[in-house]
């Protein structure tokens, strides 16, 4: 009898291990590449072709929140949602970016030039985290950065709109990012900054594009005691001001009448519909506004759902990925010249690492 | 299994190899050379000296070239075949065994896969036999998974979620932390890495009794070890036992004294201690525990006055202290923490304090489960009837342990800052 127990023990064993196989090889959603060494190439393979990967990683977080802990990883599960913490910054990156930006700057000394670093939730919810003290005072932080930019390069402040509006819905519970309401609330402290009047929130109706968004966050830790997010787009009620949105990738360009791009609401990556999402050369909006000034807009991941707003103040936007800065490869994708102002806006995270 | 271990090793690196087939090679040809020859012959007194600095000399090189961030000298196994090199030419040489004459034996040996970890150290003469005929049964590969999944669950759920509290710990108050909160943090990093070694020594004993060979335990419960001496024992037994055999008994001889004994025991804590991985930081290390072991056994009778509780923390506190040169990454580093365990002025931070204590707890309890003397004799007793309720569940527990482990090995992601064992 003890031999006939032994032996299921082995079996079974031996059953599990052989269906995680057999299941790895025949319900592999992606192909074999060799990318480096052939042991790395099949340990990412098998990592990422494993049956059930989202069923494990929920397990996961479930075992971690059940024993009353509020970490998984670098993300922490708060009242409001979860919240990626930033515990380091990358001294010779940042160094890197700044030097890099001054050089733009100085290279376009007569263009109004403008720089906004937003914080990141974590340095949003600091006080919220105060049990785990490994999130940097960004607003310090950010500071210090802005001090470091060329003198020519005129900062925004977003700490301080985002801070005042902590109780609201201004970061995504399940996204890294800022939502449309953090941005608007931005936007309307900095565009006077950058000569203009804000255009009022009770001038935009707010449309519920979708209520079952889940982000980033909720893709590393499949965590499910948190509420999906709402994606909203703000209308302007007079109207959009966009005449022809134009993406350059390549040779290949496609033009639109609107910046929201929303089949992207049917797939993964649901918040491209915010100008259909990175991975283009270009993007250029052309406007209404006949007369007004050119804005040229290094972008990083923030800037999706930010560049909507300041649709009504310019005649023409143009859009570069922040990548193409430092990498030198800007002035290819973009005749730097032909823009009244420069606005690079990036977040804490993003330049610092 | 000898193809087994070479495409293990390989696996990691195929320049791995090289160290390997050095090892075999001089394993294999010394160790002929040395049993025709025999313990008076003047050839085999001088190829077991070669072998031994050649071996050592190997294991230094591989292990300092992939700490410095050589990545092509993987170091995966790399102190396991020099030790394992070494035991065979002296239980050779020593006439305990006669040299054996089949290649892929002696390879199964060198490149033992079980203890491609670093942990455990065969000697030779325990295990020469079994290589021979190795017997799989039902019994042995059941206890062998179980104990296999048991291993993995200490490395995968206790250990690395300790470490991360451990790196989470260092990155919050690396500059400023109070005295409370660096020895929270060394005794949560000393109970990560034992966990970690222990986790390794049992996935090795349970792969190598599915495999058919019963290899001894590596931790005899040193937490509750009174003395260092013990301490030093109970911790990583095969490694001990290696160093008893190999370095401790030639250097002490027959004609035992005191200060030879001392002397044996300086020098095989010490080699000991770099051939698991040769930096400055180990070296001292080594040099600490090894000034301490010979002060406490000059001072054996005074101390042995002392109420062993007292004795208790006190080498616990010290074997803490200790472990700050493997916990940091640099020297200074360490220093720095030692410092602050026991000079730092900084008021206690009661919130941070009470956060890593709470996230630690339930791990700590875990551990303790797992090495808790009393609760391990019985569950044998148990499992060791005819029947018992041990043996029923056996199939549910593997079951559950599989599942157990799959999930963490799937979802945690941890990484020392610290720690860097060659071969483990």
């Amino acid at each position: 009898m003890k031999k006939a127990f032994n032996v299921i023990s082995a079996a079974l064993f031996f059953t599990v291990i052989s269906m995680f196989a057999v299941g790895t090889l025949l319900m592999s959603h992606s192909s074999f590449e060799l990318d480096g060494s052939f042991s790395e190439s099949t340990e990412n393979f098998v990592y990422n072709n494993f049956p059930l990967f989202e069923n494990w990683r929920s397990m996961y977080s479930a075992l971690i929140s059940g024993s009353g802990q509020k970490r998984i990883g670098s993300v922490y599960i708060s009242d409001n949602g979860l919240i990626e913490i930033t515990s380091s910054i990358n001294d010779s990156a940042l160094e890197d970016h700044i030097n890099k930006i001054n050089a733009f700057a100085d290279k376009h000394s007569k263009t109004a030039f403008y720089s906004l670093v937003a914080p990141t939730a974590s340095g949003i919810y600091s006080a919220e985290l105060s049990m785990i003290v490994t999130a940097l005072d960004q607003q310090k932080l950010i500071d210090d950065i802005y001090f470091r930019l060329d003198a020519s390069i005129q900062t925004l402040d977003a700490y301080n709109p985002l801070f005042s509006a902590r109780d609201d819905y201004i970061f995504f519970r399940t996204d890294n990012r800022w939502t449309p309401y953090g941005a608007y609330n931005v936007y309307s402290k900095v565009i006077r900054k950058m000569g203009f009047t804000p255009v009022r929130l009770s001038e935009y109706d707010i449309e519920y594009a979708d209520r079952n968004f889940y982000g980033d966050l909720y893709s590393k830790t499949h965590y499910s005691g948190v509420k999906p997010d709402l994606i909203n787009i703000f209308r302007n009620k007079n109207g959009s001001f966009v005449t022809e949105y134009t993406t350059t990738k390549g040779k290949e360009v496609s033009t639109s009448s609107s910046i929201y791009y929303t089949p992207a609401l049917d797939s993964k990556n649901k918040l491209d519909v915010f100008l259909g999402g990175s991975g283009y050369d270009r993007y250029t909006i052309k406007t209404s506004n006949f007369g007004a000034p050119k804005l040229l807009i290094v972008k990083g991941r923030f800037a999706d759902i930010f560049v909507p707003f300041l649709t009504p103040h310019y005649s023409e936007i143009s859009i570069v990925d922040i990548n193409s800065l430092y990498d030198g490869t800007i002035e290819d994708k973009v005749y730097t010249e032909w823009y009244d102002q420069i606005l690079l806006l990036t977040d804490f995270e993003e330049i610092t690492h | 299994m000898s193809l087994g271990s070479c495409v293990a090793v390989a696996w990691g690196h195929p320049l791995g190899l090289i160290p390997l087939l050095v090892s075999i090679l001089m394993g294999y040809c010394f160790g002929s050379i040395i049993g025709k020859h025999g313990r008076k012959s003047l050839l085999s007194k001088l190829l077991l000296c070669v072998c031994i600095v050649t071996q050592l000399a190997q294991t230094i090189v591989f292990c300092t070239l992939y700490n410095s961030g050589a990545e092509i000298f993987a170091a995966f196994g790399c102190g396991v075949f020099s030790l394992h090199t070494i035991s065979l030419c002296f239980d050779t040489y020593r006439g305990d065994v006669l040299p054996d004459r089949n290649i892929f034996n002696v390879i199964a040996y060198i490149g033992f896969l079980p203890s491609l970890c670093g942990i455990p150290v065969v000697n030779y003469k325990k295990i020469s036999e079994q290589l021979k005929t190795p017997e799989i049964k039902s019994d042995k590969l059941a206890d062998g998974i179980l104990l296999m999944l048991f291993g993995i669950a200490e490395k995968v759920i206790i250990s690395d979620r300790l470490t991360e509290l451990f790196n989470e710990m260092q990155m919050t108050s690396a500059e400023s932390m109070s005295m409370i909160m660096a020895w929270i943090g060394a005794f949560i990093f000393a109970c990560s890495l034992y966990s970690k070694l222990k986790g390794y020594s049992n996935i090795a004993r349970g792969f190598a009794m599915m495999l058919g060979f019963d290899i001894p335990a590596s931790f005899r419960y040193p937490i509750s070890r009174i003395t260092l001496r013990e301490y030093v024992n109970s911790y990583n037994v095969s490694a001990a036992t290696f160093a008893r055999e190999y370095i401790h008994r030639p250097i002490e001889g027959r004609h035992s004294s005191h200060a030879r004994t001392l002397n044996a025991s300086f020098v095989s804590i010490i080699v000991l201690c770099i051939s698991y991985c040769p930096s400055v930081r180990f070296a001292i290390w080594g040099l600490i525990a090894a000034i301490l072991v010979m002060i406490e056994m000059m001072l054996d009778e005074k101390l042995s006055r002392i109420p062993k509780p007292v004795r208790f923390i006190f080498t616990h506190m010290l074997t803490l202290s200790g472990w700050a040169f493997v916990s940091q990454s640099s020297t200074s580093a360490s220093i720095e923490y030692l410092t602050n365990m026991f000079g730092s002025v900084r008021a206690i931070d009661y919130a941070p304090l009470q956060y890593f204590i709470l996230s630690a707890l339930p791990y700590l309890i875990l551990m303790l489960i797992f090495d808790f003397k009393p609760l391990h004799e019985y569950y044998n007793k148990l499992d060791n009837s005819e029947m018992s309720i041990v043996i029923v569940l056996k199939p549910f527990t593997t079951f559950i342990l599989l599942l157990l482990c799959t999930v963490f090995l799937m979802s945690g992601t941890v990484s020392y800052t610290g720690i860097g064992i060659g071969g483990v």
